[in-house]
């Protein structure tokens, strides 16, 4: 089921009645509906694949408590470790499986020796790298003692499962989202309205700008060999906007739609195209992410605490692992080597903890340095993302060496009428960087605000004929 | 609670009204496009005298028959009412049904995917059928059943929405684009792509593009479109009318990957008691006789498809009673 589409709209009207309809004085049954309401979302694509997310929420559930109840070492570790195993090795089967078997054959091929390992017929379940990194912090964190299991297996199913966030994040941490289902969560008005506001605001994001974008960087990245180095830029550009609108448009749809239920996600996206280096792109992308991977690969890696250069392998280990997550390709793991090796530069200076407040913080307008900043990093963003849009490395490569022609200063002529939305974007993000989100407390008085409401709904409804899938189920 | 869902609901319902609203806007932007020759088609349809014959079907029938040459063959006054396959093959019938006369011949040519089942399946129509609803042929709704309202109700709010849309952007991109000012060309796609017969006119498709070869349509027959084909069949028959179905010219490398479908299709159609003229492979094209998609013909092989199906068609009339 997808968060742009009229089957949703009349799913999240059901579910939301009937939620405060049983009240918050009953809590089980408000989560007992969340776990249905999040399986029936789950399932809508394909039953078959809610069997996947059944096993690995049992699994994680008895294996947290196991971890509690013991105070052997090796017990508890044991037990941790057939959780790791259990969910990577779901998303190894899913995921991976056929990704390495025919890197492993090309590599045996390379070298002149004959294998034969098949390869099978396997769909990628939507959402798996989500869930099962979500549901692997709980147990580690247990492992850590930072957490206690819970004794509710409903709390925890509808955890894992929590229709919202379930297919594309924010991943969240058992730590912030599992207390939420075992407390009583009451009705707040503000909180509401502004969650609507946060999905209207998501939708106009997704199917206005990444879809209008996506047009024209399909268009670009299929034939790049009839596009002047200009309209290839324009190309990346498009859909450097379309990643951005899409995923953060998904975080914001699921971040407004847990508010009305009472819930309250982590922030996943805080204006990154204004960030000043790629330390701070960082942060402000996919912060779910990128936290995750922080304290549960890097952090445990040994950080920043070791020898330099045991440090930089910590880091270019990391962000090529993000790399791979995002999919079997080695596109990704080259765009997440990329962006590790970005990252070293700042590092090395100690500067990657510049720019903690956002850009222009207190003014209108950027400071020049500032702007020459943002601008470098946006084209170091850009480069990278060249990898992870073409379909293999080759054509990555291709693709960049026309782009860096000459022909790249020449005035493109077509596909341009899209800057039109990615300058509309620009120019309201900026304006309202201070804020979560750009619907958050407009100021205007009512009449205007309903007007400007209702100038977004419809350009969505416009838009609205088909439902295009968002970018990071495929993750 | 309750002063959120007031608020909240209040807000759908200002959103609605706007929609409402939009529905009644002219219409932006494709006043030129060929679902507008459909009047045209219709008044050709109401002109010419009976005995007739009515050629009806997607847009592989504009782009398929050069109806000149059936006249010529048969001696009966010809009507292509071929337009678009998005508005289903239940609204081609629809359109036609009360304008059909004593001794008319019906010939209907059938995209295969029309009779196919699936999530929405074609025979019903797609997001096209609004505009034709809304601006074009507001007597259709009459025709209308659950299944062509669930796709009305599905794309209403986005049709009326773009054309909000539409009457604010063209200005706007007029400022970036010189021509969205004039006349939108529409190519083979416009009011005024057809010559008087209703067929799209040649000089536009003179030339031929590679079409790469695909699967239109897979899985079960939807047994719903058979039998309203039967019951269209019966009527015609009751009125001393005739119908005869027929294939569409399709790529052939296209047809032999759904070669399964289109004979239970041939089977399906006998079997409903229909009079078929052909069998699917008969009309299997090479690829220099397409213009732009595998049901498009170029003009040279839209004359060779028509010249081989009105020696067909002649046999037909001939054993019915209605040739020359």
């Amino acid at each position: 089921m997808l968060f742009n589409s009229y089957t949703f709209f009349f799913f999240l009207i059901v579910v939301y009645l009937l939620y405060w309809k049983i009240g918050p004085r009953n809590l089980k049954a408000q989560n007992v509906l969340i776990l249905v309401a999040s399986y029936v979302f789950y399932g809508w694509w394909d039953y078959r694949f809610l069997s996947l997310i059944f096993i690995s929420s049992l699994v994680d559930f008895l294996l947290g408590l196991r971890i509690h109840g013991t105070e052997n070492q090796r017990a508890r570790r044991l037990f941790l470790t057939m959780s790791i195993v259990a969910n990577l090795g779901l998303l190894g089967v899913f995921k991976y499986y056929n990704f390495f078997v025919s890197e492993m054959l090309s590599l045996l091929t390379g070298l002149g020796v004959s294998a034969n390992f098949g390869t099978m017929q396997i769909i990628l379940p939507v959402g798996i790298s989500f869930y099962t990194f979500q549901t692997m912090s709980y147990t580690i964190d247990i492992y850590r003692r930072q957490l206690e299991p819970t004794r509710d297996p409903i709390a925890f199913f509808s955890f894992v499962s929590f229709f919202p966030q379930l297919v594309a994040g924010p991943i969240e941490r058992a730590k912030n989202l599992l207390p939420q289902f075992q407390k009583e969560r009451s009705f707040d008005y503000d909180s509401s309205v502004d969650g609507l506001r946060q999905i209207l605001w998501g939708l106009f994001k997704k199917v206005v700008i990444a879809d209008s974008c996506a047009t024209y960087a399909n268009q670009i990245f299929a034939a790049p060999d009839q596009f002047s180095g200009s309209v290839l830029l324009l190309g990346v550009l498009y859909f450097a906007i379309q990643i951005y609108g899409d995923f953060s448009g998904y975080s914001d749809i699921a971040i407004g739609t847990a508010r009305l239920f009472g819930f309250t996600l982590m922030r996943n996206f805080a204006y990154p195209y204004f960030s000043r280096d790629i330390a701070e792109f960082w942060r402000r992308w996919h912060i779910s992410l990128s936290s995750w991977f922080r304290d549960y690969v890097y952090i445990p890696l040994g950080g920043n605490r070791g020898t330099v250069r045991r440090s930089l392998i910590n880091i270019i280990v990391t962000f090529t692992v993000s790399g791979l997550w995002h999919g079997a390709n080695t596109t990704f793991i080259v765009w997440g080597f990329l962006n590790g090796l970005y990252y070293i530069p700042l590092f090395l200076r100690g500067k990657q903890k510049k720019n903690t407040e956002i850009a222009g913080f207190g003014r209108h307008f950027p400071s020049l340095r500032e702007a020459i900043s943002m601008l470098a990093t946006f084209i170091l963003v850009l480069i990278a993302w060249v990898f992870f849009r073409a379909p293999d490395l080759s054509a990555a490569i291709h693709y960049l060496g026309v782009l860096l022609s000459p022909s790249l200063f020449s005035i493109p002529t077509t596909q341009v009428l899209g800057l039109f939305w990615i300058a509309v974007l620009i120019a309201v993000e900026w304006v309202s960087r201070h804020k979560e989100h750009p619907l958050q407390r407009l100021g205007f008085r009512a009449e205007l605000r309903w007007g400007a409401y209702a100038t977004l709904a419809v350009l969505v409804v416009s838009k609205l004929s088909e439902p295009q899938t968002f970018i990071y189920f495929q993750f | 609670m309750k002063r959120f869902v007031i608020r909240a609901a209040g807000f759908g319902f200002f959103l609605l009204a706007i929609l409402v609203a939009g529905i009644w806007l002219p219409p932006s932007g494709m006043n030129d496009s060929l679902l507008f020759a459909l009047p045209d088609k219709m008044v050709r349809l109401e002109k010419l005298k009976s005995p007739r014959i009515v050629l009806i079907g997607g847009s592989s029938c504009s782009f398929g028959f050069e109806s000149r040459i059936i006249e010529e063959r048969t001696g009966r006054p010809v009507v292509n009412m071929g337009a678009h396959a998005g508005l289903g093959l239940k609204y081609f019938i629809d359109q036609v049904r009360d304008k059909i006369a004593r001794d008319d011949i019906v010939v209907l040519s059938i995209e295969y995917e029309q009779l196919a089942d699936g999530e929405s399946p074609a025979f019903y129509g797609g997001s096209l059928l609004v505009p034709v609803v809304v601006d074009i042929d507001q007597y259709a709704v009459n025709d209308l059943d659950v299944n062509q309202w669930k796709t009305i109700l599905k794309n209403i709010g986005y049709y009326s929405a773009n054309k909000m849309v539409g009457h604010v952007e063209t200005p706007i991109a007029a400022i970036f684009r010189k021509q969205a000012l004039k006349k939108r060309k529409w190519g083979h796609y416009g009011r005024m792509s057809f010559n008087e017969y209703g067929d799209v006119r040649k000089e536009l498709i003179s030339v031929g593009f590679s079409v790469e070869p695909s699967k239109s349509c897979d899985g079960p027959l939807l047994k719903p479109a058979f039998e309203y084909l039967i019951r269209f069949d019966r009527y015609l028959k009751d009125m001393g009318a005739h119908l005869l179905v027929t294939y569409p010219a399709m790529q052939r490398s296209s047809l032999v990957k759904i070669a399964g479908f289109a004979s239970e299709v041939d089977s399906a159609l006998i079997a409903g008691g229909l009079t078929i003229i052909g069998k699917p492979t008969m009309f299997g094209v090479e690829d220099k006789d397409l213009f732009n998609t595998m049901y498009h013909l170029n003009a040279s092989g839209r004359e060779r498809h028509t010249l081989r199906f009105a020696t067909l068609l002649q046999k037909h009339l001939k054993a019915i009673g209605a040739g020359l």
